[in-house]
């Protein structure tokens, strides 16, 4: 199996498709307005014609690519390109306003590479682990798994967690859209078309919910035109080994809290480098040079926002679970190339799963040595104007939502996703829930729905000494505690203000 | 008071699905709570939020003002209407000149907006090939090399015949 394995992703197609996920990735992360997802989405109608294989290593690419690119708008424009590169801010343009932009860029990249292989590690380790575990699991177990994603990815995503619960309240309703599971008689919400009998499709919504409010965004801002700070001139910026042994700690720290981070739904690289980059200042002996320039800092952040692709991609591939907004997409796209993503998954193919893994190794070194190498070209690319990239990129994303089911319809209703996440994104109510109820709703009502059947009541389900039982407790406490405890920190800041 | 627009926009909506629920087929061998069970818990869940979330706004005062108009403004309203005429425009004219009207529309209209003015000709001449050159590449890849059916356009067949 192993040689298998290597046969799949050692061949040229292969290396060669990683390494182009990459670069795409990168790119697309590089440029504020242009996301991972994005650059996931518009590559879909092209993974369609290929084999599984080959599609899972230009995900891959794109994903590794994608979640380091941001790092290097962020030194150098003081805008990160992604929302995982805030943290990466801090640190880095204070750097490159001393002079040491060429610094930032070379700790940063390296700081990529070491947590995107430290959780491509863990992802060796605990998948495998975690589908085990799984394989035992009843509908209830789901139930209480996919439950327990939704209520995490509203308590933790960003901004106020009763915006967050309508948002996942509109994603779970969306998903009621179609054929009932289970009994299949019913046509909900169909309002009598042939169209919405199957429900929206993921990528439609996915494209109108996250990619095209942020192309609209963009048309308005055309005339900002970034001036980049300079990037020295050198074939391959590697990070000497003094400071590689200086910072050792604060790559291996990072890198655990990104990959924990990651395993959890909805959280993705921006809060975990928050975290990680609160936790190094925490430790150093020199907190007050944290956001000055502090090379730890960039560190921190770097190391644990790609720590969490591994991280993320755990819960995918074992649970079905998707950890953060790339990987719900990637997820759309690996089901449309009919890979079965669950616990089944390391059982039935195990060559594609452990070569998923491994391509998520050879990606983070191809990212590594991408970036290493192109650092100068990337602080290029961070000049080209809007005007010609916008109009492209929407043209493309429209023509991938109608490759998938060849269907003019998906496209009328993108519109009505797109009107809903610009208004749900600019007023803060988060879209990640969305999109995750949207993708676990399914997941949910047919095991709650197998549950009754299979055990008799709600109530023998809900009673009864399981892991889904403690699952499902832990959902419903974790929101009720976080609800109280902000409700605390609000009556004492009232009592205080009086 | 935007805000509570919308809130009161998505209660409504909640209202009419709760009702519409009552008219799902049902089956008399299901016994999992039936096609309306999911739906009606999603919908009192979603309910209970907006509520609260209203009362939030109501009691905090929050003046913020809700984003909304500013989509239907200036180059926003533009991108958002070349991207509607595009998508309905696909099935009549058929994509490929749907896609270059699209993209003749818009990267013309955003150069004009970035410089102010529409370049020299040899600038108008380049993108606008390019663009012509891009909606070509794309509609041979995707139907000659993924066989997939993009539409022709119905205008076309009626003209021919």
């Amino acid at each position: 199996m192993f040689v298998e394995v290597l046969q799949n992703i050692l061949n040229p197609t292969s290396l060669l498709l990683i390494l182009a996920g990459v670069v795409l990735g990168n790119v697309f992360g590089a440029i504020p307005g242009l996301n991972t997802p994005i650059a996931i989405a518009l590559v879909l109608p092209i993974t369609m014609i290929m084999d599984p294989v080959p599609s899972v290593c230009l995900l891959m690419g794109i994903y590794m690519g994608g979640v380091s690119g941001g790092l290097v708008a962020a030194i150098l424009l003081k805008i990160p390109g992604t929302a995982a590169a805030v943290a990466t801010v801090f640190d880095g343009y204070p750097m490159a306003q001393k002079g040491e932009g060429t610094r930032a860029l070379t700790i940063g990249a390296f700081a990529s590479f070491f947590g995107g292989i430290f959780s491509s590690v863990m992802l060796l380790i605990l998948a495998p682990l975690l589908s085990k575990i799984a394989l035992t699991f009843g509908p209830w177990e789901y139930f209480g798994a996919s439950i327990l994603a939704l209520s995490l990815v509203t308590v933790l995503a960003k901004g106020n967690m009763v915006k967050g619960c309508i948002s996942l309240g509109i994603g779970l309703l969306a998903c009621c859209v179609g054929q009932s599971p289970i009994d299949g008689v019913a046509y909900r919400y169909a309002f009598g078309s042939a169209h919405l009998r199957n429900g929206f499709a993921l990528v439609a919504v996915v494209i109108g919910v996250f990619a095209l409010p942020e192309i609209v965004n963009n048309a308005a801002r055309m005339r900002e035109i970034p001036v980049v700070e300079k990037v020295d001139r050198k074939f391959f910026h590697m990070l000497d080994f003094q400071s590689i042994k200086k910072y050792i700690r604060a790559f291996l720290r990072s890198s655990v809290i990104g990959t924990v981070i990651g395993i959890l739904p909805g959280l993705g690289g921006g809060p975990a480098a928050m975290v990680s980059y609160a936790a190094a200042k925490k430790a150093s002996k020199t907190p007050e040079e944290f956001g000055k320039g502090c090379e730890e800092g960039v560190v921190a952040a770097e190391a644990a926002n790609n720590a969490t692709t591994g991280g993320a991609l755990i819960p995918l591939l074992s649970l079905s679970v998707p950890g953060d907004t790339a990987t719900a997409v990637m997820m759309g796209a690996l089901v449309v190339q009919g890979i079965a993503l669950g616990p089944k998954l390391s059982m039935d193919q195990p060559v594609l799963f452990r070569t998923i893994i491994f391509a998520v190794f050879i990606a983070n070194i191809f990212m590594f040595l991408y970036q290493a190498s192109t650092l100068g070209i990337m602080a290029k690319i961070l000049s080209v104007p809007k005007m010609y990239l916008m109009p492209y990129i929407a043209a493309f994303c429209i023509t991938g939502i109608f490759c998938l089911n060849s269907n003019a319809f998906d496209l009328y209703y993108t519109i009505g996703f797109l009107i809903l996440g610009y208004v749900l994104d600019k007023n803060g109510y988060p879209t990640a829930p969305l999109i995750l109820g949207l993708i676990l709703g399914g997941m949910v009502e047919e095991n709650l729905r197998r549950s009754i059947v299979y055990y008799g009541s709600f109530a023998e389900c809900a009673f009864r000494m399981s892991v889904g039982t403690v699952l499902f407790a832990i959902a419903v406490l974790v929101p009720v505690v976080t609800a109280v405890n902000a409700l605390r920190h609000l009556k004492k800041g009232r009592k205080e203000e009086m | 008071m935007g805000e509570l627009v919308f809130l009161a926009l998505a209660l409504a909506v909640c209202g009419v699905l709760y009702g519409m629920s009552f008219d799902f087929k049902t089956s008399v061998l299901d016994t999992s709570g039936g096609a309306a069970f999911w739906p009606r818990i999603v919908i009192v869940f979603l309910a209970c939020f907006i509520i609260f979330r209203g009362i939030q706004v109501i009691k905090n005062k929050d003046n913020r003002q809700f984003v909304f108009g500013e989509l239907f403004r200036g180059s926003r309203l533009f991108f958002l209407l070349s991207l509607t005429g595009y998508i309905v425009l696909f099935k009549y004219v058929g994509y490929l000149v749907s896609t270059m009207l699209f993209l003749l529309i818009a990267v013309n209209v955003f150069y004009k907006i970035t410089r102010d003015n529409f370049g020299s000709v040899r600038s108008i001449v380049t993108r606008n090939a390019v663009v012509v050159a891009f909606a070509f590449g794309c509609y041979f890849f995707f139907a000659k090399v993924v066989h997939i059916a993009l539409p022709q356009g119905t205008i076309w067949s009626g003209i021919v015949g």
